[in-house]
């Protein structure tokens, strides 16, 4: 049945980053959230919500919902702790009620490569991000070696990659 | 954005907490307590020193009553309250511990203690933006104004005064 504009439904849309970058599927995406709401506020109000995945774009993604219940689907988003088994955090960006605008919001640049960093001597494996993070890996890391670098700390190093 | 160092004393005996936070004053710019029974909270509370009372939602039943809030109110201790249960625990747990925040909130509002909101974050995912702590606090309490300005309450409490008082 086609309705008349006036009756249409109207929707939000929510940009979320999931944290860390996680490969997951906009399925992924949709169970955790649909969990997260239905124990935070019970079916009443999740059937009431409407969430739904968008489009997923690397750790970025847009979630819909009904007009009005974008606090309580954000309350929920803020609580969701793991996505498919795996620990995460949904950091909900920006509401909007177009897609385009939220579209316009994701970062062009994703995604990271590997390398190495020497430190000291010592030559660890890393991971290096193209916004200019560094985060070195789990192994090899020592008590006395600082685990995230800043900025300033990146001009002193030697990247043999 | 200063950074301040906070000491955590957990399960410490009552006899030893002045020592412990004489010791932690020295090294530390804050000294958190880890909450217990009443008459623990009523002592940590009364312990000079001490600035924030922490994990109150584990206490038993009535371990934060009243009497404890007039003397945090009094005294300018902070009750921490942690966005951490409410993320990562789940259904009757969960209910529990919202009950609990209600229960401060409810003393909060009429004794006017300082509250502070943290994430209590050990890894990355753990951490939290202040637009997320206060949608998950607004589960609790309806105030925002309030969950804002809780979010500083920290670099308050370093520096708290007590009332002024005729000599």
């Amino acid at each position: 049945m086609r309705l008349r504009p006036s009756m249409r439904e109207n929707f939000r849309y929510i940009l979320i980053e999931i944290v860390p970058e996680i490969s997951c599927e906009s399925r992924d995406i949709y169970r955790a959230t649909a969990e997260s709401v239905t124990s935070l506020y019970g079916d009443s109000i999740a059937s009431l919500m409407w969430p739904s995945v968008m489009q997923v774009a690397g750790s970025y993604a847009i979630i819909r919902c009904r007009r009005g219940m974008e606090k309580k689907l954000e309350t929920a988003l803020a609580a969701i702790n793991t996505i498919q088994g795996t620990p995460a955090a949904v950091h909900s960006l920006k509401t909007s009620g177009t897609i385009k605008t939220l579209q316009e919001s994701i970062p062009k640049e994703r995604g990271f490569r590997q390398g190495r960093v020497v430190i000291a001597g010592k030559t660890y494996d890393a991971v290096i991000s193209r916004r200019g993070r560094i985060d070195l890996k789990e192994k090899g890391i020592y008590l006395d070696i600082p685990r995230y670098i800043t900025e300033e700390d990146t001009e002193d190093l030697y990247y043999d990659e | 954005m200063p950074v301040l160092t906070a000491r955590y004393l957990t399960n410490i005996q009552p006899r030893l907490l002045s020592r412990e936070i004489g010791r932690s004053a020295m090294e530390h710019d804050l000294v958190y307590v880890q909450a217990g029974d009443a008459g623990f909270n009523r002592t940590a509370i009364q312990t000079t020193g001490i600035h924030v009372l922490t994990d109150v939602q584990n206490t038993p039943k009535d371990g934060f009553d009243r009497y404890c809030a007039q003397l945090a109110a009094d005294r300018g201790v902070a009750i921490d309250l942690s966005v951490r249960p409410l993320v990562e625990l789940r259904d009757v747990a969960r209910q529990k511990v919202i009950r609990k925040y209600e229960e401060i909130f409810t003393l909060q509002n009429r004794y006017e203690f300082p509250l502070v909101l943290s994430s209590h974050a050990s890894e990355i995912w753990h951490l939290k933006s202040p637009r997320e702590m206060i949608r998950l606090f607004s589960l609790v309490f309806d105030d925002e104004d309030l969950l804002r300005s809780s979010l500083g309450t920290v670099s308050q409490v370093k520096n708290w005064v007590g009332p002024v008082r005729e000599v």
